[in-house]
């Protein structure tokens, strides 16, 4: 444990950090992980992912350093360089999205409709309507590009200004404004067509058919 | 105005954050355009969804900053030149092969000197016994080279014959 580092300022703590320091380096580990989990939480689910993708950020953060002069908050800058490694992960991944949402489970048609019923809003208060509802969103997001995904959960899912969008992932404001419009666009005809599958699901468990 | 479809207000905006005469447009127009009422819909559920996904983070394992720590450790050995990774190598193995040469060392003094010493601790202790074989050598050490095999046993153990 770095204990001379603990009461350090972040800017002589980067600048340590950036000469090779082990020790100052640590300590930015230790004290923004929290940070850098929570954002790479938005891009992944799997804990394995998530890991693999706050390390990466940190060591890219690393070779990084000598370019933070300091200006905004560590925790500010670091939330960026993870955003943009997340994102650079996303689109690196061999498995592209596959604009088109996968079937889905009798859970995941049951909540849909009771969401076109407004029934929804009180059963999603149970865990396990909440992780039925996790599991629709991964799907229905996992068909929109990495850069359709950022932009609505930052915005509409974390409910953060154009401003603070813009910073945290070094686009203009109104290249946020432009990306969550066409992302918001491109969710409601995923969500549109898991709509539909629904309907087709409900309907063929009532005849007895097999649903798609 | 009725006439005009959402799509592009909802696309604009988060639906929470529609004004209140954009809330009023929307739910007139919704009652005569049952397409824009399912776009609205599908508006509000993927808002719920996202939601939902936003409120789900992940806390760092206890383990997190000792994984990144030892990635950090290996690029930076990958990245140092061949020179410094050989110095660095031989900086860490050092003190292992002096532990070794020492060993080593301390080995061939037990292997070599070793029994000479212990030997002369043997003779000096038989020769504070008065009936080791070595004592009565020495006590006959004038004749010592005059004596036969047959005599030293006799002077050792004494005469069998004698006895009986």
């Amino acid at each position: 444990m770095p204990e001379g580092y603990t009461e350090v300022s972040e800017i002589e703590l980067a600048k340590n950090a950036a000469t090779g320091d082990e020790a100052a380096f640590a300590e930015i580990v230790r004290r923004f992980s929290p940070r850098v989990f929570r954002v790479a939480s938005r891009f992944f689910r799997q804990r394995e992912l998530v890991e693999e993708a706050a390390q990466e950020a940190f060591l890219k953060a690393f070779v990084q350093l000598k370019n933070y002069e300091g200006r905004g908050s560590l925790e500010g800058w670091l939330t960026r360089v993870t955003t943009n490694t997340c994102l650079n992960l996303l689109r690196s991944a061999k498995r592209q999205p596959q604009y088109e949402v996968s079937p889905m489970t009798e859970n995941e048609a049951e909540w849909l409709e009771d969401q076109m019923s407004n029934k929804a809003f009180e059963k999603l208060r149970s865990d396990e309507q909440k992780m039925v509802a996790a599991d629709l969103v991964d799907r229905v997001i996992g068909t929109l590009k990495p850069d359709d995904r950022l932009v609505l959960i930052l915005m509409d899912g974390e409910e953060n200004s154009v401003k603070d969008v813009a910073e945290m992932t070094g686009w203009t404001e109104s290249k946020v404004k432009v990306q969550a419009f066409r992302a918001r666009g491109r969710m409601r005809k995923a969500v549109l067509e898991l709509l539909e599958r629904s309907k087709n699901y409900i309907q063929g468990t009532v005849a007895g058919e097999k649903p798609r | 105005m009725k006439d005009k479809h959402i799509g592009d207000l909802i696309q604009e905006n988060r639906i929470k954050d529609l004004s209140d005469a954009d809330t009023t447009f929307v739910e007139a127009h919704m009652k005569q355009c049952p397409r824009c009422r399912m776009e609205f819909e599908a508006a509000r559920i993927a808002s719920v969804l996202l939601e939902s996904r936003a409120a789900q983070t992940l806390e760092p394992s206890p383990f997190f900053e000792a994984r990144v720590m030892n990635a950090w450790r290996e690029r930076q050995a990958a990245l140092m030149p061949l020179a410094d990774r050989l110095w660095q190598a031989w900086n860490d193995t050092k003190l292992l092969v002096s532990g070794l040469a020492t060993s080593l060392a301390v080995l061939l003094v037990l292997t070599f000197a070793g029994p000479g010493i212990r030997n002369d601790a043997l003779l000096q202790a038989s020769a504070d016994d008065p009936y080791s074989a070595e004592s009565i050598l020495f006590a006959h050490q004038e004749v010592a080279g005059d004596l036969t095999d047959v005599d030293l046993l006799t002077e050792i153990y004494g005469d069998d014959d004698t006895e009986n």
